[in-house]
Parts: structure tokens; sequence; C-alpha cells
């Protein structure tokens, strides 16, 4: 920030002075970056309440009698960007009329675009508008130069405005034009890791898994020769890979449309066979999984303001899975997934307000045989997701000129989430039911550290009707159930802060941000049905033998089997690509060291992520 | 006409969103019909062939496929789901199959409740109670004699067939013991002079203790047969009982004795309790 309020005083100084009266007394020639300048002094140390009584200043009265228009577009501008800080929906409005009073100055539209770009949208910004102004900036900049007025500092939001369109674009990938055009997405992936691609608890996997495999429902007891070894050898890091590639038709006047293709492999120790023989039991054996998908989908941010900004965003995908039907490795199930993914925002003050939500149903084929009462087969995913962002500055410690002090300091947000998911499979009468409930806080702070923590309370179990009384309880064959929850912990530094780059130089490869983050989980058992333990006599020894043979947790207890802490490394890196037509690539490189304590058993967990183009749901 | 506002859009974006959000699986009770199944019926619609016994519960020894590799053509007005298991001798020397409810249960939970087509009169031990009983499991099977080109089998097959007979409570050595059973009445025939009526046993009575008195197990008596290249029609006589609750719906096994070593490839088809 304080870079970027160098780069912008610098920039005032020096060229606000070089106003030159118009031919046409439309007042003296402005510069653009006079805006950010005094609204920089109407905000810099100042509380909201005092940024608003600047507002109120500035607007009362708004222009003085016989004011030349450039001086009025100035003033409306500050008025804007002012009302911008403030969350006030009117400043639309002054955007607008600083560029009707100064129609030919194209840092007018750049500031407006910024607004679209920077402030306004819902997870996204509102690139519809925001294209509109910057290509009109551009436009205006073509004409200043034709015209001989392009001044020094036209090069300045000429470069802003590029790297802003890049912004706006990042998303989708390779830009192929300018508006209403092609862009084309890739993204690779991959991964030796405890998690999978969408991060789903792993120790609820694990949990959920050792009891199944020692229910009543499959071999009564992890009991097979090497039992400890079944119950380690279910923690794996199996190698995963996914390629994506997509096509967007983005039309400014209806938003983005999409086709998708993708590529999923799960090889190693990935899939278990079947549960009545856990690995390393003899026959007992792990398989690969498989899913390729196509799909089409649709988003675009709408203002609707005074209510909200509004996110719309679906996708339909049909999917080729292989692999995750027990018994039958071979079996291909093909579906369609349908998504959608809504989100709402809307400013409270200087603060925003942010609703997610999730939905998504995955059609999958019921079985074919059997009876139709277990023949069902489905998946909903359910999520709600709602942060409060607060960007108002707060008095913190800070030091200068060697001595600490309470400062009133601008931070990049402090993020509160309140959130729960919701995760249900279908299997015939039985519905297996994971929930997460959570509440998370990111500090991003003044400096360049930021910090998350995170507490999420996920549980999981199974309800089943009762054909013969029509009661739906709790089931008794396997009843899976389990609490655990994981506290996280992210301290991130940013190395290179793309707030502070806001142009772009147009090498070949430009670096815009990168990050080094250490993230840190544990993951602590809270509850569970016990694991079933039959207790017979050996026949040769004579001894007692469990079913549930572990020598590290017992059957009441293996709910916390997979208890686990993990801390690691991980490397956050954006480029853009070959010069200013360049997309933004984004990568992600880490190493995580997981050790599941009641079992003594250490894993190495490595994962890789290269895209260009991007959603934000998956980063 | 009057364009909808913004502010309505909007709202109206807000409510269908959360009407979506709201929208989970279907709950359980509406993806099957509850209640005691009446009268006849398919055993593959109630029951599933996850009780494999000998042999056939170490992996890879005994498998089946479910309305694939079936014997075709089916026999005459087959309905229900076709089985074609392929057993493959080891050590243990047989192996069999029971189709069981629910799934994998060998008396974890109670088996269904069935009221069969012929009504038997009041249950003697619960006066209000009528009793109803089925006239036999019947079902066709078939042996392929050619599995093995090079080594035909040299005899067709003997296997036994039944249906209930499970009893959690009196597992297979080293297996655990489970609270639930198979129940129904016993009914012996009337044979005057000696017994002018019908015998009629409810109730597990074999405890001194009258309030460990528990319902009697379902346990009719298994029948041999000899399988054929061609579908064959049996049955498992029912008739001198009444059923309550039912865990195992059908079974059968079978040994090597006929064929030492070799390899049984051997169809099941239309199981159906009548």
């Amino acid at each position: 920030m304080t870079k970027l309020s160098f780069i912008v005083r610098s920039i005032c100084v020096t060229l606000a002075l070089t106003g030159i009266a118009s031919a046409e007394d439309r007042g003296p020639e402005m510069n653009p970056y006079e805006c950010l300048g005094r609204y920089e002094a109407a905000t810099g140390n100042r509380s909201m309440t005092q940024v608003r009584a600047e507002l109120e200043k500035k607007l009362n009265p708004l222009y003085e009698p016989g004011e030349p228009p450039t001086i009025r577009a100035m003033k409306a501008c500050v008025v804007a960007m002012l009302e911008s800080r403030l969350g006030d929906s009117d400043a639309p409005k002054h955007y607008a009329m600083a560029i009707q009073e100064d129609p030919e100055e194209p840092g007018y539209e750049y500031w407006f675009g910024h607004y679209w770009n920077g402030f306004r949208g819902a997870r996204g910004p509102i690139v519809e508008n925001a294209e509109d102004h910057y290509y009109r900036a551009l436009d205006k900049l073509k004409a200043k130069k034709a015209a001989g007025k392009y001044r020094d500092y036209h090069a300045v939001v000429e470069e802003w405005t590029r790297k802003q369109l890049l912004v706006s674009y990042q998303e989708d990938g390779l830009h192929l034009g300018g508006k209403n055009s092609f862009s084309i997405s890739a993204q690779y992936a991959v991964s030796k890791d405890t998690r999978d691609f969408f991060r789903n608890n792993e120790m609820r996997l694990f949990t959920g898994e050792l009891m199944f495999a020692s229910s009543a429902a499959r071999g009564l007891g992890v009991d097979k020769p090497g039992a400890k070894s079944q119950v380690y050898s279910l923690v794996r890091t199996p190698l995963r890979m996914r390629e994506e590639a997509r096509l967007r038709l983005r039309l400014n006047a209806v938003g983005a449309f999409d086709v998708s293709a993708a590529d999923e492999r799960c090889t190693g120790d990935c899939q278990v066979k079947t549960y009545y023989l856990v690995p390393p039991a003899p026959n007992g054996v792990f398989t690969p999984v498989k899913l390729q998908e196509i799909g089409g989908g649709y988003e675009r941010v709408f203002p609707i303001y005074p209510l909200f900004d509004f996110k719309a965003r679906a996708n339909v995908k049909y999917i080729d899975r292989k692999g995750v039907v027990e018994f039958l490795p071979n079996l291909h199930e093909k579906f369609l997934l349908y998504e959608a993914h809504p989100s709402f925002s809307h400013f409270v003050g200087p603060d925003k307000i942010d609703l997610d939500l999730v939905w998504v149903q995955m059609n999958v084929p019921n079985i074919t045989f059997g009876p139709p009462a277990e023949a069902q087969r489905g998946k909903t995913i359910r999520a709600a997701n709602l942060e409060y962002a607060i960007y108002r500055p707060f008095v913190l410690p800070e030091m200068r000129n060697g001595v600490v002090g309470m400062h009133r300091t601008p931070t990049r947000g402090w993020y509160w989430n309140l959130g729960v998911a919701d995760d249900d499979d279908v299997y015939g009468i039985k519905t297996v039911r994971r929930h997460d409930y959570y509440l998370a806080t990111r500090f991003e702070g003044a400096g360049n550290w930021d910090l998350s923590l995170q507490g999420t309370y996920s549980d999981s179990t199974i309800t089943a009707l009762d054909l013969n009384t029509g009661v739906v309880a709790n089931d008794t064959v396997a009843p899976m159930k389990s609490a655990s929850f994981r506290t996280t912990a992210i301290i991130q530094r940013r190395i290179i802060n793309p707030d502070a780059i806001p142009g772009i130089s147009g090498k070949a490869i430009d670096v815009d941000m990168i990050n080094f983050v250490v993230p840190i989980t544990w993951d602590k058992g809270l509850s569970g049905t016990p694991c079933y333990d039959f207790v017979s006599t050996d026949a040769i020894t004579g001894q007692p033998h469990h079913a549930f043979n572990s020598p590290y947790t017992t059957a009441a207890n293996c709910y916390k089997t997979y208890e686990n802490i993990r801390g690691g490394v991980e490397i956050w890196a954006k480029f853009f690509g070959v010069g200013h037509a360049g997309p933004a690539i984004l990568t992600t490189i880490g190493y995580d060291y997981q050790y599941f304590y009641q079992i003594k058993k250490a894993e190495n967990s490595v994962h890789l992520n290269l895209r260009m183009g991007w959603d934000w749901q998956r980063l | 006409m009057t364009p909808i506002s913004l502010e309505k859009k909007g709202a109206a974006a807000l409510c269908l969103s959360l009407v979506m959000v709201a929208c989970g699986p279907s709950s359980e009770a509406s993806r099957a019909k509850s209640g005691p199944i009446v009268g006849p019926f398919l055993v593959s619609e109630v029951f599933t062939p996850s009780g494999f016994m000998g042999d056939g519960a170490i992996p890879d020894r005994m498998t089946v496929s479910i309305n694939n590799d079936c014997k075709q053509p089916r026999p005459p007005g087959a309905q229900g789901d076709c089985y074609h298991f392929i057993y493959r001798v080891r050590d243990v020397k047989w192996a069999g199959c029971d189709w069981v409810f629910p799934t994998s249960s060998w008396g974890t939970v109670p088996g269904r409740t069935l009221i069969g087509p012929i009504d038997l009169g009041p249950n003697p031990d619960h006066p209000g109670v009528e009793l109803h009983g089925y006239h036999h499991v019947r079902f066709y099977a078939a042996v392929d004699m050619n599995f093995d080109k090079t080594h035909p089998l040299a005899n067709p097959p003997a296997f036994d067939s039944w249906a209930g007979r499970i009893d959690g409570r009196a597992p297979p050595a080293g297996s655990p013991i489970q609270p639930y059973y198979d129940t129904g009445c016993s009914f012996f025939p009337a044979m005057p002079p000696d017994m002018p009526a019908p015998s009629i046993t409810c109730t597990d009575k074999t405890n001194p203790d009258p309030a460990k008195w528990v319902p009697f197990a379902f346990a009719p008596n298994k029948t041999t047969n000899t399988l054929a290249q061609e579908w064959m029609p049996f049955s498992v006589d029912l008739s001198r009982w009444s059923v309550d609750q039912v865990i195992g719906g059908f079974g059968w096994a079978a040994n090597d004795s006929d064929n030492p070593g070799q390899t049984l490839s051997i169809y099941f088809d239309d199981i159906v309790w009548e």
C-alpha cells in the first residue's frame, strides 16, 4: 500500500501541475491521478466517521458556481472514490458524472472500471461493466494520441488499464480478443496426498472406512493376519492427477458460457476393492479410480443494487466414473452432475458481507439388480458460507521512526466466515450423511503477513429406513457414527504483493504474486460408535482373540484411530504470461508432513497445481 | 406490461437460491414401501445373495454374477434376477450361499416380516394374532457340465437348498453371536386318533425360566436334489410352517464329492415364495 501511495503521489505531484487550459474553456487539463491523490488525502489515517464527514463536506455543495467541467469531473471522481470506500451505492452515479464532465479523459474511465473490478461484485468482479470502461479508456487513449494530447501520465493510465484487463480476465484463462471473445483455460494438478483434490476431511474418510470394514455389514472386525497393517494401510497417499480444459465465450451483454472437459486418475493405493478384505489381507487389493467429464456452464455477476451483487453460476457435467463401486472395480458409472453456486454480496458501510451457496446433485445410476429398496444411488452436496469482511482501518501497534505507537492502519481486510456443508450419499434406503460446521477468521495484515484460524466440527452418520416398521433412524448394521474437530492455522507471508503492483512490465513472464504459506492442521476425534469387536478363544493358544485387533487403538476408541497433526510449506505464485496479452498463471506447490500419532504412522504429501484460468471455488 | 424491477429480480434470485440449497436427498421413507410383505414375492426383490459359506466365504473361490452371464434362455415365465455362481473348489471342499435380508446380515438386525397367502389360524401363544404361511419356495437351477471344456463334469452334482434357518444365536465356530434369527411356528398335522388336532409350536420353551421363552426358530428342512444341464424346477417345502420374520430367504450349498476338485458353474433363476 505504501509503495502504491508513493507511486501515486509522485505522479500527482509531478503531473497534476501540468494542467493546461483547454481551448474550449472546458477548464484546465486535469491529471486523473489527482483524483486518487485527493482521495488518499481525505482518507489517510482517518476513521470511517471522519471519511464520511469529508464526503459530506465535498458533497455540500459538489460544484461551485462557474467551475469548468474538468474541475467538476475531478470533484465528482473524488466523491465517487470516497463513496466506494464507504460502500455507498451512489458511487457509480458520481463516476458517471466525472466521465460526463470530462468525456475525453481516459483516466476517469479507468477509475470507473476499477470500481466494478475492485470494489463491486460477488466472488468475482463485475467483468461486463468493468471491461466496458477499460475498453473505452483504451479508445480514449488512442484518441488522445491521435490528437497529440497524450500526456506522460496517460502512459500510466494505459499500463494500469491493461493490467486491470488482465486481472478481469484472469479466471477466464488466455483471453483471445477484446470484448465478446473466447478464452482458453487449462489446469493441471498432481498430488500424492492423504487429501483429495476437493480437500475432503481425510480423518473422517479413513475413520469411516475402518468402521465400515469392521462393521456387521462387512468383516465383523479387522481381524485378518497383520491387523496392524490393515489399520495402517487405510492411511494412504495415492497418486492423483487431473487435467482440465475449458473454452469460455464471454459475451458482454449476456455473461460467460463454458464448455469444459476433464480427466482425473487416482492410482496406487486408491480405492479399497472390498471392505471384507482391507489390504494387506490375503486377496485384498486397492484399485484405481478414473473419472472423465465433459460439461457446460454459465456465470455472470449481476449488479442488483441497492439489494446486492449477485453471481449466478451453474454447470452441467456428464461424468464417466470407474472404480468407486465396491466389488466392481471395472464398473463404469455414467451420469449427469448438476451444480449451482449462487453468491450474494452487499456493502455494510465500508465492510462487505458475502453469502455463498453451493448445491450439487449427482444422478449416480441406480443398481440394476437386487432388491429395489437397495437400488437407489445419488449424491447431494449443499453448503452455505457467510463472510463478513471488515475493511475499515484498525488502530494497531506500529513502529514509526523507531517508536512503537498505536496508529490507524489500513489492512487488506479482516474476514470472518461462518459456514455449514452437508454431503449426503444415497445407498438405497440408507443415507450416509456428513456435515461440517466451521468458524474461521483471516486477518490480512497491513504488512506482508496474513493469518488464518479455523475450527471445523465434522461428523458422519448413517440413517436408514426400517422396512418392517417404516421408522427412519440411525443404521444399526453399520452405525459408522463419528465426530471430529479440525483446527487449522495458516500463516502467510506475501513476498510479492499484487496490490503493490498496479501496472505490468510487459516482460515475457511477469511475476505478480508470490506467497509463502505455512498451513498447520490438527484433527481430534471427539466421539463415535465403537468398531465391532468379537472376542473369541484362539484354538491353539486358548487366549482371547479380539476381532478388532489393533495394538494402538481399541474398538471402543476407534473413532480416535486417525487423529493426526499436519504441517507443511507451500508456495503460491501468480505470473502474467507473454506481454500484455498473456494470461495469468497460478501455481501452487506444497509439501506436508502428517503424523497419525495414535497408530504412529507418518505420511509425506506433495502437491502441485498449475492453472491458466480457474474457478475460485476450487482454489 | 410493467417490467419487473431489479429489486424483485434480486429477491427472486435469493429466494430461488435458498430453496435450491434446501433441496437435499429424498427422505429414506419415500424410497421404498415399508411394512410386511404380503403374499407371494420374488426372492430377488427382498433378499441378496451375500451370505457366502464354506469355500465361498474366502474371496475369489466363489463368484456370483447377477443378471449377467445367465443361462439362456431363461426358464419360461421367469421373473426377478438370475444368478450364475462359479465355485472353484479349494480345501474346504464345499461352498454355498444364503440370500439374506438385509445384505450381509447373519442376525445383526431382525429379518423381513412376511405375511404368507395361507391362513393358518390363531397363534396359540398370542390370542388374536393370525398365523400365515407359504406353500414352498420354488426355483429353477441348472449346472454347466461343460464349463471346463477340457474336463467336463463326470457326474451331475447334488446340492442342498433351503429357506430360513439363519440363527444368529448359534453361529458357526469363530463367528460372533448375533441377537436375531428367523422366526415362525412349526405345524405338526393332526393324525387321528393319536393327535386329533394339529400341534403348533410358536414359542421356544426350552429354557426353564418362562421369562426367557422366545419365538420359535423358522427352520424348514433342507432338500437335496441333483442338478442337470438343462433348467429343472425345484422347491423347498414350507407347508408345515407359519412364518414371521426371515433373514434367510433362500440358500444352497454343494460339495465336490460328485466331481472332486472340479469347478462348478451353477445357475439359479425365478426364485419365488408362494
